[in-house]
């Protein structure tokens, strides 16, 4: 079988290149950065103590309630008498001068005034502003109530905060609760799926232009014929990213399992590593179906440009409609995931060039209806046959042309040569 | 001797331009055809339609007197003008994928493999990637990949661009060896010595018309009427005043002469001796390939 040995040999020299041993180790590698720095990186904060300038002009704010919220934020309020005479002015310029990380102040009248000020130096943390917020908002609410002459207790009962779950409705009428992960999840395979159907592509469009420009066709095709050339190549490569796959997935459960001695083992990362290894194996079977048809899709689209063109810089240029359709999902990507129920949504997840990562974000992030996966694969089997057998007929054509890089209207004439 | 391959009524044409018309093409078993013809002239488009690369609008191929099909290729061996192998793998590794191809065994490739390594004194670079080897290297390895698989046809298309005489000379005996064998060989090139040094016929195309289609020597003699070719004292100056000589050059030494009418040897020698001196060598002078090459492709002369 003539495509076999195409598939092996492609296979075997893909596999052996430096690329494929490099992009192995790195990629995981990169992920576990990815997922583990932000931690790491927190924990290194949390060390360092920020002082805050407190002044309480209108006496209303427990020292000790404060002290406990410090505890909490990794912050130190500094609070002292002779803070309270002093201007705005003085304030900055002593909490420069000391590298405080500001001041805050309640004026004597913020209970009629209902409102107070925060002079810090990094207002982009949101964290740390958002638990500023949550505090003083409930500590005037509490002052409020005592002047209405509530009693303690029932002060406390008031305020109490209320703890709020999400749960994920399933198909089956169950619900199971969701810290948040089905947005990462929805987010992770689109990720996943975006970046395996760039570098598949291309890798195709590389081995496509190299082998043009060192005139291997001709010897080539006195061989085999284009079709089966061109499909070897294409099976090959998915095998090759398929076995890439699959090293993660055999080192995937060991590395992550290192990386939770890293995190908090109830964390929100973690919740997510967890939610995205408890994923029914359906998913990672309609993964794999969409991944193949993606790949299959826009692989065949970079073969086609590729065969057009005799050199890198030619093919950078020829490929940047086919990437800007792969980008363009990724930019739909964000909005399905807000959406997912949505016309645009349905729609996108079963046309052929769109389905593979819409539809694997819509999995993500909801339970689609079966019908809509139904449709949807078969529209992708369609659209793999379509585009392979039209981007065949160009390859077959341009891969013994040199020179000039084609107009559109002549592509449209190698598609009608026989 | 059968006819092995067959081209009947076949006609390609490229964006309404007709590039190949060829009314009946035959070429038997174990001969070494020159295939010439200018830039252009459809030599490469015959030998893809032959390859089956692209399909002729118009005709038929027969291959020993069934239709041209993709199981035959096993037969055929093609060394392209447009070559190239892939840069990444290495030698061994490149020879038996085009052994594979074309159908062959593991064990069979590797014998043969080993036996053209040596003959090609690549045997050390069996091992390495092909972008490590030269130019000439890479050429003598398309030659075995062209081979390997033991063809009856060899078609080649230029094979001696880049080489060296060493290796010129090699090829050239593996070629004749081949053709001892029974291997039928279409040599194209514009290379016109080493086309009249081993091609028995020539074919010669032109406009994707065949012009000529003839034995080598036969087709010597029919373009060598009154040409002669002699070596002697007198100047070309006192040749020049002879009234029977119509045209006269000087080569490597030697006078060509061209008399004003149809002489045979016999007569031009007698003319000859009378109005010269000392005559040293007297021949008929046939004309080479190239010279029949450029009165046939540029001024258009005939049979």
């Amino acid at each position: 079988m003539k495509l076999l040995e195409i598939i092996k040999f492609e296979y075997t020299t893909k596999v052996k290149t430096k690329g494929f041993i490099i992009s192995t180790i790195l990629i995981p590698a990169l992920f576990l950065l990815i997922t583990t720095l932000p931690t790491l990186l927190m924990r290194y904060q949390t060390k360092d103590i920020k002082k805050i300038i407190f002044i309480d002009r209108a006496n209303i704010i427990p020292v000790e309630n404060l002290k406990k919220l410090g505890e909490k934020i990794h912050t130190k309020f500094l609070i002292d008498q002779s803070y309270k005479e002093l201007t705005k002015d003085s304030l900055l310029s002593i909490a420069l001068q000391n590298n405080y990380f500001g001041y805050i102040m309640i004026p004597e009248n913020v209970l009629e005034k209902n409102s107070m000020d925060f002079y810090l130096k990094n207002p982009a943390n949101f964290s740390l502003i958002e638990r500023l917020n949550s505090f003083f908002r409930k500590e005037i609410i509490k002052k409020r109530a005592e002047q209405a002459n509530l009693s303690k207790e029932l002060i406390d009962k008031i305020t109490k905060r209320t703890k709020t779950n999400v749960y994920k409705i399933t198909p089956k009428g169950k619900a199971k609760e969701d810290k948040g992960a089905s947005f990462f999840l929805a987010y992770f395979l689109g990720i996943a799926l975006y970046v395996a159907l760039l570098i598949g592509g291309t890798m195709v469009l590389n081995s496509v232009v190299e082998e043009k420009s060192s005139r291997v066709y001709e010897i080539i095709l006195s061989s085999v014929k284009p079709f089966t050339l061109l499909s070897g190549k294409l099976i090959a490569i998915a095998l090759v990213g398929l076995t890439q796959f699959a090293i993660w997935f055999a080192f995937g459960g060991f590395l992550l399992s290192n990386a939770f001695a890293f995190m908090p083992s109830t964390g929100f990362i973690s919740g997510i590593i967890k939610t995205i290894l408890n994923q029914p194996i359906s998913t990672w079977l309609l993964f794999i179906f969409y991944f193949l048809a993606g790949y299959f899709q826009f692989a065949a689209l970079y073969a086609l440009v590729a065969s057009t063109v005799d050199s890198t810089q030619d093919a950078q240029q020829m490929q940047t409609p086919v990437t800007l359709l792969i980008i363009l999902n990724f930019l739909f990507m964000f909005f399905i995931i807000n959406n997912p129920e949505s016309t645009l949504a349905v729609i996108l997840s079963i046309l052929p060039l769109t389905a593979p990562i819409i539809m694997m974000v819509r999995i993500g992030s909801i339970y689609p209806p079966v019908s809509h996966i139904i449709f949807s694969i078969i529209s992708q089997i369609i659209g793999v046959i379509v585009i392979l057998f039209l981007s065949a007929k160009i390859y077959r054509v341009g891969i013994l042309m040199y020179g000039k890089p084609p107009k559109f209207t002549e592509l449209i004439k190698w598609l009608k040569k026989s | 001797m059968s006819e092995f391959l067959t081209l009947q009524n076949i006609s390609k044409s490229f964006a309404e331009k007709e590039v190949v018309n060829i009314e009946h093409l035959t070429f038997k078993q174990s001969e070494i055809i020159g295939f010439l013809g200018p830039n252009g002239a459809g030599k490469t488009t015959t030998i893809r339609m032959i390859m089956q690369i692209i399909q002729p609008d118009q005709g038929e191929i027969l291959f020993n007197g069934h239709p041209l099909n993709e199981k035959d290729m096993a037969f055929i061996g093609y060394l392209p003008e447009e070559r190239g192998l892939f840069k990444k793998n290495k030698v061994g590794d490149t020879i038996k994928f085009f052994g594979k191809l074309k159908g062959k065994s593991n064990s069979y490739i590797n014998k043969k493999m080993d036996e053209y390594l040596e003959l090609f004194q690549l045997t050390d670079y069996k091992n390495k990637k092909i972008e490590e080897l030269s130019r000439g290297m890479q050429q003598k390895l398309q030659f075995i990949i062209t081979i390997i698989h033991d063809p009856q046809l060899i078609i080649l298309d230029e094979p001696f661009t880049g080489l060296d005489p060493i290796n010129v000379e090699i090829l050239l005996n593996i070629i004749k060896e081949e053709r001892q064998k029974g291997k039928t060989i279409i040599f194209s090139t514009h290379m016109m010595e080493k086309a009249e040094q081993i091609c028995k016929n020539i074919i010669l195309i032109n406009k994707g018309k065949i012009l000529i289609n003839e034995n080598i020597k036969t087709l010597r003699d029919k373009f060598s009427t009154n040409e002669y070719e002699i070596e002697c004292d007198s100047s070309i100056e006192e040749l020049e005043k002879l009234n029977f000589i119509k045209h006269i050059y000087k080569k490597n030494h030697k006078y060509i002469i061209v008399f004003d009418e149809k002489l045979d040897s016999k007569e031009a020698l007698k003319k000859l001796i009378d109005a010269t001196t000392n005559i040293k060598s007297f021949n008929l002078h046939r004309p080479s390939l190239y010279d029949i090459f450029l009165k046939v492709v540029e001024k258009g002369e005939q049979l």
